[in-house]
Formats: structure tokens, C-alpha cells, sequence
């Protein structure tokens, strides 16, 4: 069964949400709420890419604004 | 009349025939779906007689209805022509019946006319029967084999019957008869390969057949149902006008819709449907004129594409099928064999354009008064779902479905979807394609099973539960055992050391210690400490420790000196399990986003990948899982290997509820019989157990054992009917749960309690705060009962994969279908849902398997067959052949010498479908007993494969794909020479091995675990050798093998009976360190 975000063809974007998490999105689905488009529309492998750069610290971005006032 | 009528001609057959034939032949006692029946409607004073000739002289004009079907020796059919056929006819009067019997006394005729198979070799292959109600109406049925004529057929045979009826006898007014072996003939002029080729073109690079239901083919053939639909005039028209604004016909636009909703039902982006053409197009002078089987029936193909118009799509279909008109004589068996699929759909759309001539009957059958005032005709195929659609003013779709097969619900929501399909064409034909249908209200979507958690962490939980019951037992093992009060305080104690030595919240902890109380100290003081922690199995091969050493980075490794230097692990890494801090500081705040746990499964690209699971995610699925226990004073059995989540929530689970743990050691985590003595000696209440090891426990364990139990936890595999019955009837006093889940989602997410239903047990519905979703490729939630892949969400999705930020990202998903910025996990399960929200296990979508339990990818065991020196291809695969138990099986390819290394995706050379011979000269021979060895030493046991088989190249589907069923089952009965048994013990064992093995014959010196066995084939080996008297146990196998070790190992004295075995905890053998690691490494279950 073919799954859209493993379309080696398919056209996607990079999706982020208010926690600084990412996620492949296929082009032809509508962006879920509260997920907007940083990159795309683009291949699969050049989204995955940005990923890889752009993803470099995987907590969730409330928590590690917490810890960062927790240590001052 | 004296003797068989002479043989007027022998014709070949229609590909159509051939395909009926073949149908008719396959089942020769059932229902053949093939007998049609045609019932006309008479009104007026009948004459029978002249009827009856008039039924004659047709028979006496067409040669082909008076065909008989034989198949020749050389397995060809051909139709045999008789010069002379008896007109078979029959009176039926009802007449004396009350006026409001005859209808039904008609009805019950009928059924039992369908009934009746025609045999094809006794012409003709029809038969009429005059059925009066009374002088002035009458039923006149014709009943046929689909052989002899089609649908566009029946108009001319109705009126030519009415024109013979009509001129009684005198001359023949009708025009000369164009034969249909003219049609025949022309068939046999077309240009095949032309044909051939193009319909290789037109289905080149498809996948998989388009089946709804593919188990079908098995179950005997049925009479269809039907549910009917009739558009309204108004819709009729504007559907017409649609059509006719795109410059489509209306065929095309039901094929086009047809093939959005075979989408759905099939989960498929690349649909095949059937449809029956009317072969009338062919270029033979007169054919639509002629009487005969003409249809035609052939793939229609679709590829759909999410963004794309309706409109366009249907242009494109039509298109794309104008391609073909020059080769639609070809037989469906030879586009099959072309485009080298067996099957390729099993839903037929047939659009009939031979409306009844009303005039033209009404013409032949002149003033006289009698008039034909209805016409209805019953006719079938094998498919399970058929669409039939009958123009007129009013568009008829009729949905026949074979009802065993499709039942009636879920026929009509198909017809709903239709409906709502054709209305936004009508509508709104610019819908994109992935938008179109979206189911009707199939109930409320799914919500989330919400349950308020009592403590977002897992220490919280634990802790908790500490102070309630201090004095509870926590922890047995052996002689020892532990309260509540002691393991918490123990915990601490560790945890203060592990703060001190830097571990904290976002820290990771590395725990390798052997199955002892420390072990369950560790876990919790690694929590207690804030930290992830992450089990590691220290019988695992010293790099693949390494690996995961690597990509965690953890802070400490809690482990034993000795382990310490084994594993290379640097001083300043390790803490022993008994260290103590110098001062005991405050413990920062924990949240709940912080990790608990990092648990490496098997990835796909060749290097395992570490799942980083929540707090929050392992505290929700412990604190649900207490419902698990049914006994206050419950223990449940720790058993599971640790470096599995399941190991993880067996363990902790039963200790946030208040459960004692009966602590499995790592020799007993496998054996069936070590496994009831430590379930009897604690009086264990809960166990969990995958189905292959519940197997070898319904079939082995001693009677009376696991008395205790009364919670059986199924997990890892799905779990079959028959194993599930077989486990509530040996211990009916335990209640059965299968549970569902994964790594990534803090190891369950789905839980279904037994309960004695048909099938596979399902996978059941979601845990607290947990919802799935069976979505379709383009991300819609899939219809009731159609298959889709498993989506799951809620507080268990882990916050990704360790060091992979762009692999988490495109399998933790943005979710559609929950609060705003939330998640989804696709889990690469294909499953559907049934109508009160249940979840049904189909398979995967992806090469993912599971051995026992356990979650391989066979992409990572060929990235390390790949790196083999010598080794240029490999494929892995599971096997189940014959009696021989499921095993993995790696295929490997010599590297070529002088060949380029080739990475990633198996690149393979030769003609499709063959074993191709070498291109190169291949390097130095591999043998397949090193190759496997090499990879025990890389790969963990689960794996390792059972065997290796070295072939010249990897064969290949036309599709230029992996054929796995081209694959040769491994041969280990050539792997040493065959030495027979020299005693009677060796005797037994050589038996013994064959029968568990799957294999032939068994030498004496032939290695257990190079032949195919594996820990729970040696669990069923032990167990047979005990019934024949012989003593051995599991772990023997393990340590010696063969058949002549097994042999020599055996006890002077015989062993005792069977019935009076009594199993014990305590070791049989004694093993030496390498014999006990090498049990390590490869006694796992889970």
C-alpha cells in the first residue's frame, strides 16, 4: 500500500508547530491546524534535508525554554 | 431418431468462452454462475406449439446454439456443432393455482431452473419453459448457458423467436443468418502480438491486483445479490449533460468513479476494475446482427492522483483506454499473462447499451394480440462485487455481490459512496481527486479515550504506589525478595549516586546488568534521577553495543566491572549497582516532556534507530496498564528481554500497580517449563507472552502449570483464532488480552480482550488517552472495513528517534484530525476498523517483519549481509515452508569481481523472472555456514537468519521486483554429509530433528541451528524427546546441537516418563561462561 509520505516522487513541504517540531507533508493535503509551512513546496529528499539542518534540538520548544529559566 | 446427430463444424472458442469454461469446469458440482435466464412477460391468447417451433427454427438458423463444450487431451476446448439439436420445452400451467399463488409458485420455478447445470457437453445448452397463469398471460423462460449468447445478443434473438411465432410455419421471412464463426474467424486473423504488446504497456509498472476480496477465489461460487438504484430523470440528465460538457460518455465516467471508489475500498493509488465490452465494434460485416458471446472482459486501469481534477481524470481515463480499442479481442487469461499478474481485479463494471426493442417485437410479433409486456433477465459472474448499469431515462445501477462475501451493510455503503461520487461530478467535477467522497457519516470520528493520568511521571507513579504499600513484596527472585519499602529505598540510594555522577533530566543512563533485583533497582533509580534510561542486553554482539553506545551518548552505564572491560565501556562511565552518593542533594523537576526511556529497534536502512519515549508517554501506558492486574495481591512474571519496551512495562507495570514482579532469569525468559516452575512458585497471576511462545506452552507445559494465572497478555504478533481458543480451553480460568502497540508509542496503544470471536483476534481499541486512525494513501479516513495503514496519536508518541531528526519527521506527523499542532505516528501497519471502532491487523505496509515477536527489518540484516567480504547483493526474507517453522532467510549474491560496490536498494541484473547466469566472474565461493556465522556476530539473535543461501542473482518479477515466491526454500540437508544413526537415542533425535525441522532427514552430526532451529523449536525438540523418554532440555539443545551431542549428553538412566515429569527451577546442566552466553545471545523470546 502506497503511503503519501514515503512517495519518493511526491511534492511536499516542512512543516513546524508552536513546539519547534517538524514534520513531512505531502503537497496535496490541506496543513493540519496549528502546523505551518517553512519550506516547500519541494522533493522529498530536499525537505528531508532541511530537516536534518534545521531540526537540531529535538525538545520540545516549551520545555527547553523552561529549562533554560530554570537555570538562569 | 437413431444414433447422435452428425457434427455440422468444430470451432475454436472466444477468449470469453474459454474463460466460462474454465469456470464451469473448475467447480463441476456447484452453482454455475454462468446460467443465464431470461424471463419475457406475454400477454394475449399464446399458441405453445407453435412456440415450441418457433424455438426450433432459431435453434435450426444459429449453428452456435447448438454448440457443445469439449475440452480436447491437449487440455484445448473446442465447441462442437451438432447439425441437429431436440428443442427442449416444457409446460408449466398454474392456471388452477389461486390467482395470488402463482407468483410465487413462478418465483420457486425459477429458482430451481437456475439451479440446474447445463452440461456442456450435451447440446443445446439452453432450454425454455411456458409458464401460463391464465389463457390471456404467460410466462415464456429461456434459460441458457452464457456460452451461447450475450446481453446485445437477446434483443435479436427476442425478435427473430416473435417473427418465427409470427409467420407458424410459413416462409422464411427472415434474412440470411451471419454465423458467429465468421466472428470467430475474423478473431483469429487479429495481430496478437500487436495486442500484447500493448496492454504490457498499458498495465507495465503496476504492483499488485485491485481485490476487495482476495480470500474470494477459495470459497465455492453463490448466487449474487443485488441492491438497485435508480437515478431520477432529473439526475439522469444531468449526469448525461456532465459527461457530455467534458466530451466523455457516460461508460467512462462510472469506470472513472468506479476506480476513485475501488481506491477507497482498496487502499490503492493504482486500481484495476474489470469491464465487459461489447466486442460488437470488431470489423466483421453484419455483428450487430449476429447472436453469439461477443463481450469481451478487460482491465481497466487507473492511476490516481491526489491533486488531479475529477474531469481530468476521467479525460485521461478515456484517453488512455482509446489507446487500447485495436486490442480488445485479446482474452483477459493473455493481457494477464502479458502483464505477468495472475489476477488483476475482482470487481466488474458493465454498462449494457441493448435496450429491448419494444417496437421492433411489437412489429414481429403483429396484430394477432398477443404482446410481450416485460422482459427480466438474470445473469451472474464469479466477481464478488459486480456494477451494472442500464441506460434509459432513468440510469439503473444494479450492485450484485456474492453476499459471503460482501454482506448487504456493507454493499449499501458502497452504493452510498457511489452516490455521493457521481453527485460531485454532476456538481463540482474540478474536486481534486484525494478530496472527492469523503465518507458519509460513519458515526462520530474517532475521540480520544480520555482518562485523567494521576502522575505524569513514571517516579511519581512508582513512588506513589511505594508509600501505600511499603511492606508489600516488590521483587522475587530466587530466595530473595524485596518489599516496596526496600526497592524504593534501595532506588534512591542509586539515584543520589547517579545525580551526583551528573545524570539528570535529558540525560541518558545506560543499564547492562543481568536479570537479578539490581537490575529493577537500576531501572528505577535512573528514573528516580530524572534520566532516560536505556537497557542494554550485554549478550548482544560487543558492536552493536558499541553502535548504541554511540548514538545515545549516555551520561553513565550502569553495569559490572567484568561487563565494564567486556563491553570496552571507560572508567568514568560506568557506576556500579551498588554505588552511593557522597551527599544527597534535592532532585531537580522532572517534567513530563522529559525522556524516560531509549529503546533501539531494528531500522531499515541498515543501523538500528532509538526510539526516545516521554515520561508522560511510559507513565500513561503504566498507569493504564494497572487495570491489567485482576488480583490485589497479584505478581506478575518479568520475562521479556529489557532492552524491549515490552520488557520495560511488563517490569515497571506490575510495580505502579502495587504487583509484585516474579523476575524471569535469563536462562528461564524462553522455556516453557522454566517459565511454569517460576510462575508455580510465586503463584504468578499475570504473564505475558508472545503467540509463538504461547504455542510451545499450550502444547509443553506439564499439567496443572500456570494454575495461578488469570491474565494472559498477548503481544507482539497477531495473535490466530485457533491459538486463542486453544489458550482459554487448557486454562479457563484466565481471561486472554491481546495487546497492540510499538516503541514508539510506549509499547501499546491498542488492547482487546478475547472473547471467544470467529478469526484472527483483533487488535481491539485504543488505551487511555489514545486514538487511532486507518487512513487511505491520500490521508482520509479509510470506510468502514476497507484496509488503510494505522495511525496512532495521543500522550504515548514519543518525541522522536534519537539523533534522526529527519526520519522522526516524516513518521511523527502533523495530525489532521487532532488539536491544534498535535502528532501522529504512523505505524506502517495496514488494518481496518469495524463498525464500533475496533481495529483489525491486515499485515504491513512496508517489508517490516515480526520473528516471534520481535520487529525486524530485513533491510538492516541485508546492509549487514552487504558488508560481508565477497557478498555484492542480499535479500531477507520470511519463510514458512511446509511443516519447517517461520524463520528469516538471507539470499545472497557473490559480489562480481571488478564490480562497483552498490549501495542502497538491491540493483539486480538479468532477465526478469530468471536466475540469471553471472555477468561477471563472481569472487572466491561463499559458504552460506561462515556467511551466517559472520552475521551472529554482528546482528542480535533475533536477526540472525536461519539460514544463508548463496545464488548466482536474485530473481525478479517482470516488474523488475524482488519475486520472493521464485525464491528456493534453504537446503540444509546438503550442508555436511549424511551420517545415519548408529544407536537407538540417535535414532529418536534424527526423527525428532526431521519432524520439528521441517526436513527430510536428519544426520547425526547435523547442528541444530544451522538447519532452521531456533529457541522455540528447540523448546518443541526438548518437549518431544521428553515424551520419548528421553530427558533433555531446552538449554541442552542449545549446548550440544546435534543429534550424536544431544545423544552423548544423555542421562545413563533412562528419563522418567512424560506423565510424571515435574519440572524444577533448577538448572539441569551446569554450562561454562561461553556456553552460557552463547544461551544469552540467543535465548530470547521477546
Amino acid at each position: 500500500m502506497a503511503n503519501p509520505f514515503d512517495d519518493a516522487n511526491g511534492v511536499f513541504h516542512v512543516l513546524v508547530n508552536d513546539e519547534g517540531q517538524y514534520s513531512l507533508w505531502p503537497d496535496f493535503v490541506p496543513v493540519p491546524d496549528g502546523w505551518s509551512s517553512v519550506h516547500g513546496p519541494d522533493g522529498r529528499e530536499t525537505c528531508l534535508e532541511y530537516i536534518e539542518r534545521n531540526w537540531t534540538d529535538m525538545r520540545p520548544r516549551s520545555l527547553a525554554e523552561a529549562m533554560r529559566r530554570a537555570e538562569g | 431418431m437413431a444414433g447422435r446427430p452428425a457434427v455440422e463444424d468444430v470451432l475454436p472458442l472466444s477468449p470469453m468462452q474459454e474463460g466460462m469454461v474454465f469456470h464451469a469446469l473448475y467447480d463441476e458440482q456447484g452453482h454455475d454462475v454462468y446460467t443465464g435466464q431470461m424471463t419475457l412477460r406475454l400477454e394475449g391468447p399464446l399458441d405453445g406449439e407453435r412456440m415450441s417451433a418457433a424455438v426450433g427454427k432459431l435453434l435450426a438458423r444459429h449453428a452456435n446454439l447448438r454448440a457443445a463444450f469439449r475440452t480436447q487431451r491437449s487440455g484445448r476446448s473446442v465447441q462442437v456443432i451438432r447439425s441437429e439439436v431436440k428443442t427442449p420445452w416444457q409446460v408449466t400451467d398454474l392456471s388452477l393455482l389461486p390467482p395470488d399463488e402463482r407468483e410465487p409458485a413462478l418465483e420457486r420455478l425459477l429458482a430451481e431452473d437456475r439451479a440446474e447445470r447445463f452440461d456442456l457437453t450435451r447440446p443445446p445448452l439452453l432450454r425454455c419453459r411456458l409458464v401460463t397463469f391464465d389463457e390471456l398471460n404467460h410466462r415464456l423462460v429461456i434459460s441458457s448457458h452464457h456460452l451461447l449468447w450475450d446481453g446485445w445478443s437477446a434483443p435479436v434473438l427476442v425478435r427473430e423467436l416473435f417473427q418465427l411465432y409470427a409467420s407458424d410455419g410459413g416462409p422464411d421471412t427472415l434474412p440470411r443468418v451471419r454465423p458467429y464463426r465468421d466472428y470467430l474467424a475474423w478473431l483469429a486473423r487479429q495481430d496478437r502480438t500487436a495486442a500484447e504488446q500493448s496492454w504490457q504497456a498499458a498495465l507495465a509498472g503496476l504492483d499488485e491486483p485491485s481485490l476487495i476480496a482476495a480470500d474470494a477465489r477459495d470459497l465455492p461460487a453463490e448466487e449474487p445479490e443485488r441492491l438497485v438504484r435508480e437515478l431520477s430523470e432529473q439526475d439522469t440528465e444531468a449526469l448525461t449533460a456532465a459527461a457530455r460538457t467534458h466530451g466523455l460518455t457516460v461508460s467512462t465516467v462510472l469506470q472513472g468513479l468506479w476506480a476513485v471508489l475501488l481506491g477507497r475500498l482498496t487502499g490503492r493509488t493504482d486500481v484495476v476494475l474489470g469491464a465487459t465490452v461489447s466486442g460488437r465494434d470488431a470489423d466483421v460485416p453484419g455483428i450487430e446482427s449476429m447472436v453469439g458471446l461477443f463481450i469481451n472482459t478487460l482491465p481497466v486501469r487507473a492511476r490516481l492522483r491526489p491533486e488531479e481534477p475529477l474531469a481530468d481524470l476521467l479525460v485521461r481515463l478515456q484517453s488512455e483506454q482509446s489507446a487500447l480499442l485495436d486490442h480488445r479481442h485479446l482474452g483477459l487469461a493473455d493481457i494477464q499473462r502479458a502483464a505477468g499478474h495472475t489476477v488483476l481485479f475482482d470487481t466488474l463494471l458493465v454498462f449494457e447499451s441493448y435496450p429491448i426493442d419494444d417496437a421492433g417485437i411489437a412489429r414481429a410479433l403483429g396484430p394477432d394480440g398477443l404482446r410481450m409486456t416485460g422482459v427480466s433477465v438474470h445473469d451472474a459472474t464469479h466477481y464478488p462485487l459486480n456494477l451494472t448499469a442500464l441506460p434509459g431515462a432513468r440510469l439503473t445501477l444494479t450492485l450484485s455481490h456474492r453476499p459471503t462475501v460482501l454482506d448487504h451493510a456493507a454493499v449499501t455503503r458502497v452504493a452510498a459512496q457511489l452516490d455521493k461520487l457521481l453527485r460531485d461530478f454532476i456538481a463540482r467535477p474540478a474536486t481534486p481527486v484525494a478530496q472527492l467522497g469523503l465518507p458519509p457519516a460513519e458515526g462520530e470520528p474517532p475521540a480520544l479515550n480520555e482518562s485523567p493520568l494521576p502522575h505524569p511521571t513514571v517516579r511519581a507513579l512508582f513512588e506513589d504506589q511505594a508509600s501505600r504499600t511499603p511492606d508489600a513484596p516488590a521483587v522475587l527472585h530466587g530466595e530473595t525478595t524485596l518489599t516496596f519499602a526496600e526497592l524504593d529505598a534501595r532506588a534512591d540510594r542509586l539515584a543520589a549516586a547517579l545525580a551526583e555522577r551528573g545524570a539528570g533530566p535529558e540525560s541518558v543512563v545506560a543499564v547492562a546488568l543481568p536479570r537479578t533485583p539490581d537490575l529493577v533497582t537500576a531501572l528505577l533509580a535512573v528514573l528516580k534521577a530524572g534520566a532516560a534510561c536505556m537497557p542494554i542486553d550485554p549478550g548482544y554482539p560487543p558492536d552493536r553495543i558499541a553502535l548504541m553506545l554511540d548514538d545515545a551518548e549516555p551520561r553513565l552505564v550502569i553495569c559490572d566491572a567484568p561487563t565494564a572491560q567486556q563491553l570496552g565501556i571507560k572508567r568514568e562511565l560506568t557506576c556500579p549497582p551498588d554505588a552511593e552518593a557522597a551527599a544527597v542533594r534535592q532532585r531537580p523537576p522532572l517534567s513530563p516532556e522529559h525522556p524516560a526511556y531509549i529503546i533501539f529497534t531494528s531500522g531499515s536502512t541498515g543501523r538500528p534507530k532509538g526510539v526516545i519515549g516521554t515520561q508522560q508517554a511510559l507513565a500513561n501506558r503504566l498507569a493504564w496498564g494497572r487495570e491489567l492486574g485482576a488480583d490485589p495481591a497479584g505478581v506478575r512474571v518479568s520475562k521479556s528481554p529489557l532492552s524491549f519496551i515490552d520488557g520495560l512495562t511488563e517490569l515497571l507495570g506490575a510495580l505502579v500497580a502495587g504487583e509484585a514482579v516474579a523476575l524471569a532469569d535469563d536462562e528461564a525468559t524462553g522455556d516453557p517449563t522454566a517459565l511454569a516452575a517460576l510462575a508455580d512458585r510465586h503463584r504468578a497471576t499475570l504473564l505475558t507472552a508472545v503467540p509463538s511462545l504461547f504455542a510451545t506452552f499450550v502444547e509443553s507445559a506439564p499439567p496443572d502449570a500456570f494454575s495461578s494465572v488469570r491474565t494472559w497478555i498477548s503481544s507482539g504478533e497477531p495473535l490466530s483464532g485457533e491459538l486463542a481458543e486453544a489458550i482459554t480451553r487448557r486454562w479457563p480460568q484466565a481471561r486472554l488480552v491481546n495487546l497492540y502497540g510499538c516503541s514508539e508509542a510506549a509499547g501499546d496503544s491498542l488492547v482487546h480482550l478475547h472473547d471467544g470471536g470467529e478469526g484472527p483476534v483483533p487488535l481491539g481499541q485504543p488505551i487511555a488517552n489514545t486514538r487511532v486512525h486507518v487512513l487511505d494513501p491520500f490521508l482520509r479516513p479509510s470506510p468502514l472495513g476497507a484496509v488503510g495503514e494505522l495511525y496512532v496519536a495521543g500522550t504515548g508518541l514519543a518525541r522522536g528517534y534519537l539523533g534522526q531528526p529527519g526520519r522522526t519527521a516524516e513518521r511523527f506527523v502533523a495530525d489532521p484530525f487532532g488539536p491544534p499542532g498535535s502528532r501522529l505516528y504512523r505505524t506502517g501497519d495496514l488494518a481496518r476498523l469495524r463498525a464500533d471502532g475496533t481495529v483489525e491487523f491486515l499485515g504491513r505496509a512496508d517489508d517490516q517483519v515480526k520473528i516471534r515477536g520481535f520487529r525486524v527489518e530485513p533491510g538492516e540484516i541485508e546492509a549487514a549481509a552487504r558488508a560481508l567480504p565477497g557478498v555484492g547483493r542480499a535479500a531477507v526474507v520470511v519463510r514458512e515452508d511446509g511443516a519447517a517453522p517461520r524463520r528469516l532467510v538471507a539470499y545472497v549474491v557473490p559480489k562480481a569481481q571488478g564490480a562497483q560496490e552498490v549501495h542502497g536498494e538491491p540493483e539486480v541484473h538479468g532477465a526478469p523472472g530468471t536466475q540469471a547466469t553471472r555477468g561477471a566472474s563472481p569472487s572466491p565461493a561463499l559458504d552460506p555456514a561462515t556467511l551466517r556465522r559472520a552475521l551472529a556476530e554482528r546482528l542480535p539473535a533475533h536477526l540472525v537468519p536461519s539460514a544463508v543461501v548463496v545464488l548466482d542473482a536474485l530473481p525478479l518479477t517482470p516488474s523488475g521486483k524482488l519475486d520472493r515466491r521464485a525464491l528456493p526454500a534453504p537446503d540444509f540437508t546438503g550442508a555436511s554429509p549424511f551420517e545415519p544413526p548408529r544407536t537407538e537415542p540417535e535414532k529418536v533425535l534424527c526423527g525428532l530433528f526431521a519432524e520439528v525441522l521441517g526436513l527430510e532427514r536428519v544426520g547425526v552430526h547435523d547442528d541444530f541451528f544451522e538447519h532452521g532451529g531456533d529457541s522455540i523449536v528447540s523448546v518443541r525438540l526438548a518437549d518431544r524427546a521428553r515424551r520419548a523418554g528421553l530427558a533433555l532440555s531446552p538449554r541442552d539443545v542449545f549446548t550440544h546441537r546435534t543429534p550424536a551431542g544431544l545423544a552423548r549428553a544423555l542421562p545413563h538412566e533412562t528419563g522418567p516418563a512424560p506423565e510424571e515429569f515435574t519440572p524444577t527451577g533448577a538448572p539441569l546442566v551446569s554450562l561454562s561462561q561461553s556456553q552460557l552466553d552463547n544461551v544469552k545471545a540467543r535465548w530470547r523470546t521477546r
